[in-house]
């Protein structure tokens, strides 16, 4: 790791002064400077590991509070020195706790670990960036309360960072979209002024976490994904502990059945009949997301065959199917409730769907009652009952998918219309995109996708990074960005990415001469003049660093 | 907790009982780190599902070192066991498991201020032979070169964690190939690893 790496524009001298100063600030304690404690700031799964394009931080700090991180924005605007806030900085296929732009301060909010309040009786939690899920289930556990969290794989990420970068978790549609099932804000400002968003902005209101709009332009947005501000406290919506769970299976013979089976699928969700559902095909190879249920199937020769030389026409997909046989997709169903309801529900899903598709079939899955003993939890993938847990670790070892090597993996997801045109058009610019880089390619028409929102599908995969293969990761980066490229083009947009590739992505959202983007810059100019706060997340560029990208002027533009 | 049940188990799931043999007077007393630098290890984890890491785990008990078991998945040894351990202050850990596992024990163990002083590949090869890739200390380093001549090498690599001594500063690599065979014991890559508190921590 190379020593001694300075922000952009910020000279030697400016830097050690604010250092320094943060020492003062926060206690010398908590200023990192030195080559071991930055060591823990990189990203493990870079694609520029050791490289002098790595992105790596000039400094960390930890603050205890919102007084300390004030005080840090203050000095940050006297010298210019750029911020970039992480909570646990364990998003690791995102870019771990490495920031956006090489020689920012990694602002670590860890220390900021308290859960504020959890009310089982209006399902709400208010917690601070340090929190995490296991913190949060640990709390809810030892109290006893009623309430179950939505948790992202794996649970040792914060509620607070996986929504601001707009994760997901694995229950319904209202839980799981995490950003979405916030309710209120505490955000320092770029200027150090606290801001409360909804109703908190109003004194002596008992509703922050129960109405997020309060009134006026509402402006959390802002802070998803965002750069105009350091979220330190937020508010989250719990779903009541469920008394029940119930799943199923739905299988439907033809191909051509996919589109009526996604109508379903989606008329279930949405109105509210169903939590998340899997959705694959036995035809295909098995769903990355349904691993520890223990899906995996054996490798297929015959759909290797069919991918062999382009993407199959519609007779030679029927032609496979006919010679494998069996029904060509399933479709997995969750029930979360009262008994009487969840199996009622189920009974519902059979009734509709086999007088809607002729020889469908159906198979009960597992009835649980909450809550769930050590024992019931042992087999299952836990992330779907709001525990958290690690156990995407040891499903993704390398024997499981020879794609993900000991090194790390960068993910990609693009967002496709739930429909079968939409997930056969995503599923084909990315087996197109591998085979004319020279991949080996896993994509085919039934490879399924994941559901993470519940209004689109999610496809993709995770690419290989390397730590000592130069060349494998500037294939992967090559991958990475054609991918990114061609579905853009096709109008399949990434709902997240990576600390390097955050850039190109943003740039596929340019309707109108890249109205949205300039507009984002506009409001940065505005509320963040020094451009301290994370210059460069997802494409957002403070006006001073723009040209350069966060380059010193020695250094040139990023190419 | 390492018990005598708790081995029988993991025995039992094991394929091969080769290398459960112990050669452990094979490491030369004179190698050995003094008793007085080595690190105190409070558990030493072994994944159940590789017949190495068992053998591993065997030979780790019978140092006298305290050892747990798991299958893969290591929050519950973490959530139930560790976290509690580590809110009274850092406490060493070793093993051998998959690569993940030990990583995340990593990660969890850096919010308590630990570190990762040594770690090492193995590595199987086509030709059924192991590749082994260490980093750590160099005096752990200096005696490694045993395992390539050694069928008991988790043994050996046993030997190497409990005489880890607590040193950070002296840091080096090796790349080492076996003599001996797996005997097709396992296909996928283990990690052996000390993580621990820097000293003075």
């Amino acid at each position: 790791m190379p020593k001694t790496i300075l922000p952009p524009d910020v000279s030697a001298a400016s830097f050690a002064a604010a250092l320094q100063e943060f020492q003062a600030a926060i206690g010398k304690q908590w200023v990192f400077s030195s080559e071991e404690d930055l060591e823990l700031y990189r990203d493990q799964y870079s694609f520029f590991w050791d490289t002098a394009d790595e992105h790596l931080a000039s400094a960390a700090l930890a603050p205890a509070s919102v007084e300390e991180v004030q005080k840090i924005v203050h000095i940050a605007n006297k010298y210019k020195t750029p911020l970039y806030p992480i909570s646990t900085g364990r998003n690791l296929t995102y870019g771990g706790a490495a920031p956006v732009m090489r020689g920012s301060i990694v602002l670590d909010l860890k220390r900021m670990n308290r859960v504020l309040a959890v009310d089982d009786k209006r399902h709400f939690a208010l917690v601070e960036p340090g929190v995490s899920y296991f913190d949060l289930y640990r709390y809810i556990q030892e109290r006893n309360l009623k309430v179950w969290i939505d948790c992202a794989d794996p649970g040792w990420g914060s509620p607070i960072g996986n929504a601001l970068d707009h994760g997901v978790g694995w229950t319904t549609g209202q839980y799981r979209d995490h950003f979405g099932a916030h309710c209120g804000m505490e955000v320092v400002l770029p200027n150090g002024e606290l801001m409360r968003t909804g109703m908190g902005a109003m004194p002596n209101a008992d509703t922050w976490q129960d109405y997020r709009y309060g009134q006026g332009p509402w402006v959390d947005g802002l802070f998803g994904q965002g750069n105009f501000g350091i979220v330190t406290k937020m508010g989250f919506w719990l779903c009541p502990e469920p008394e029940a769970f119930l799943s199923g299976e739905v299988f439907v013979p033809r191909y051509d059945d996919l589109q009526s089976l996604i109508e379903h699928m989606d008329y279930l969700e949405n109105s509210g009949v169903i939590g998340v559902p899997s959705f694959d095909s036995p035809l295909g190879t098995a769903n990355p997301g349904l691993l520890a249920e223990g899906l995996t199937r054996e490798a297929n020769s015959d759909l290797a065959d069919l991918m062999a030389n382009g993407w199959p026409t519609h007779d030679q997909i029927e032609a496979y199917h006919k010679k494998r046989g069996g029904p060509a997709w399933r479709l997995i169903v969750r029930f979360y409730g009262p008994e009487e309801t969840v199996r009622g529900s189920w009974a519902y899903v059979q009734r509709r769907i086999g007088a809607a598709i002729p020889g469908s079939t159906f198979k009960e899955g597992k009835f649980l009652r909450m809550p769930l003993t050590p024992e019931q939890q042992a087999p299952l993938h836990l992330a779907y009952f709001g525990i958290p847990n690690l156990q995407v670790f040891s499903i993704v070892e390398p024997e499981a998918n020879d794609n993900v090597p000991l090194d790390g993996h960068v993910d990609f997801w693009a967002t496709v219309p739930r429909t079968a045109e939409g997930l056969h058009g995503g599923q084909r610019v990315i087996y197109e995109t591998q085979r004319k880089l020279g991949w080996k390619t896993n994509f085919n028409p039934f490879s399924s996708p994941l559901m993470f929102y519940p209004r689109t599908f999610n496809i993709g995969y995770s690419l290989p990074s390397y730590r000592n293969d130069p060349e494998g990761n500037r294939k992967g980066l090559e991958l990475y960005n054609a991918l990114v490229h061609n579905l853009g083009a096709a109008g399949y947009g990434q709902y997240r990415s990576n600390i390097y590739t955050q850039e190109v992505a943003a740039a596929q959202y340019s309707f109108n001469n890249n109205v949205l983007m300039r507009f984002r810059e506009a409001l940065k100019d505005a509320a963040d003049p020094n451009g301290i706060f994370a210059p460069g997340r997802y494409g957002v560029w403070p006006k001073r660093l723009r040209a350069t990208h966060g380059r010193s002027a020695s250094e040139g533009k990023k190419a | 907790m390492y018990n005598r049940r708790t081995f029988i188990q993991a025995s039992a799931a094991a394929s091969t009982a080769s290398v459960l043999a112990a050669s452990l007077g094979a490491w030369p007393a004179g190698a050995l780190a003094a008793a007085s630098s080595r690190i105190d290890f409070y558990k030493v984890v072994f994944d159940r599902e590789h017949p190495a890491a068992v053998a591993f785990g065997q030979a780790a008990g019978n140092c006298g070192l305290s050892v747990q078991a798991i299958s893969r998945d290591v929050t519950a040894l973490w959530y139930d066991d560790f976290y509690h351990r580590w809110r009274q202050g850092p406490a060493a850990i070793a093993g051998m498991t998959p690569a993940r596992v030990a990583y995340c024990l990593q990660v969890l163990a850096q919010d308590v201020g630990m570190r990762l002083i040594f770690r090492a590949e193995h590595v199987p090869a086509a030709d059924g032979r192991l590749a082994h890739r260490l980093a750590g200390p160099r005096s752990v380093l200096d005696r490694a070169r045993l395992l390539e001549r050694s069928a008991d090498w988790p043994s050996g690599v046993a030997r190497l964690v409990r005489d880890c001594p607590a040193d950070f500063s002296a840091k080096s690599t090796l790349a080492l190939n076996s003599t001996s065979a797996t005997g097709g014991a396992f296909r996928q890559p283990l990690v052996s690893w000390v993580i621990a508190p820097p000293a003075g921590a």
